[in-house]
């Protein structure tokens, strides 16, 4: 018989089969044996409510046994995870098989230079101003392989308060300076690596940004 | 969404994506180490993100000394998804499973893996590795596309019950 069930540990819910209920939460990692359970019903909403667990505060930021996410405070954007970016050899090819295979929507960066053109892609849904709607998944970038002059592939952007600051921080913690701040489709970036040498851009925060964006919140 | 108020380029919102579907999702980024706890230093204390290792039988098998690590690198919900658009979770992985950078994307949940995979090699993709845990959470493949982009493709198993946040598609 098909079942929701909901971690009482975490809340996490999960369908399926009562004969095929995985042995573990797929989210906090507790035995099954936690979890409650309801029959699945066509509306799709759970009856069973577990209120989620609330942060640890002053543990310990370096241990890794489950626990919930720390709160991230409002009015900054600092070290979250905003773009991929994928270099392309031929920037029609690069679109057309992304758009067909992924139904990505796929648009020129304003201001891109038309000869190494910086695709700006849309993974899912969107609000105006172009970023997701629905929360955890990123849109993200196609850009020319020629233009990529470090010759590191950085492939992922990380948003940053200060980019400055955020250089200082990283060679602290064994990161490198690749590219000091630059300025590209109206905005600031620098390129570092990791102190695993992954290449990767620091975009600083536009001053743009009213705080009001879905995208700007904390919590 | 009134479309007629969308008066910064490029003149018109993204898309609708009305397929109750995430195919074609970046919906989090493996980031490769060689050395564990010097990589965790440097994520947790550059950039504030918190870490917690990936429960045990979801995705990429690990080791005690070289876990694999979730890390939120923004306001997340319990199951460590992102609770605010914009942003995804990172995993931090051993090279010796995950050899340079990769976007974690989901897949259709309505086509077979292979298929999905089939209309990629058409394309000039390449599988450089796969893996199937006793648990259908681990039911992907990686791939690189024409451009020696690394991906890897996750189908979500049916235990979806949409009503998670981030499976929300634009309906009428």
């Amino acid at each position: 018989m098909l079942k929701l069930y909901t971690c009482y540990k975490c809340g996490f819910p999960i369908k399926a089969d009562d004969r095929d209920v995985p042995p573990r939460c797929p989210g906090c990692n507790c035995s099954s044996e936690w979890f409650l359970a309801e029959p699945y019903n066509e509306q799709e909403k759970r009856r069973i409510h577990v209120d989620p667990p609330e942060p640890e505060e002053n543990r310990d930021p370096m241990n890794i046994d489950y626990h919930v996410a720390k709160k991230f405070p409002y009015g900054t954007r600092n070290g979250r995870l905003r773009r991929f970016v994928f270099q392309y050899s031929d920037a029609d090819r690069a679109k057309k098989n992304y758009e067909e295979l992924f139904d990505w929507d796929i648009i020129p960066s304003e201001g891109t230079d038309p000869e190494h053109p910086l695709l700006y892609c849309a993974t899912g849904p969107g609000n105006a101003n172009w970023e997701p709607r629905v929360p955890s998944f990123i849109y993200g970038y196609l850009k020319d392989k020629e233009t990529d002059e470090t010759g590191k592939e950085p492939f992922f952007v990380i948003e940053v308060d200060n980019i400055e600051k955020t250089i200082e921080k990283a060679e602290e913690f064994g990161g490198r300076l690749i590219k000091p701040r630059f300025t590209e489709c109206g905005n600031d970036y620098a390129i570092i690596e990791d102190s695993e040498g992954n290449a990767l851009y620091l975009w600083e925060t536009p001053s743009t940004v009213t705080w009001k964006e879905p995208e700007s919140q904390g919590g | 969404m009134n479309e007629k108020s969308v008066t910064n380029y490029p003149y018109r919102p993204p898309k609708k994506y009305p397929k109750k579907s995430l195919h074609g999702r970046v919906r989090g980024m493996m980031i490769p180490y060689d050395e564990y706890e010097r990589a965790k230093k440097f994520y947790v204390y550059t950039f504030g993100w918190d870490v917690m290792r990936v429960p045990q039988g979801v995705f990429l098998e690990d080791t005690d000394e070289r876990p694999n690590v979730m890390c939120a690198t923004g306001p997340s919900q319990v199951s460590w998804e992102a609770s605010v658009p914009g942003h995804v979770w990172a995993q931090l992985v051993a090279r010796e499973r995950c050899s340079k950078p990769q976007v974690f994307m989901e897949v259709s949940m309505d086509v077979p893996l292979e298929d999905t995979v089939a209309s990629l090699t058409e394309r000039g993709w390449k599988v450089v590795g796969n893996s199937e845990l006793d648990e259908d959470w681990a039911d992907f493949t990686v791939v690189e596309d024409p451009d020696g982009n690394r991906e890897l493709l996750w189908k979500c198993p049916d235990s979806r019950t949409w009503e998670e946040p981030e499976a929300d598609y634009d309906k009428d």
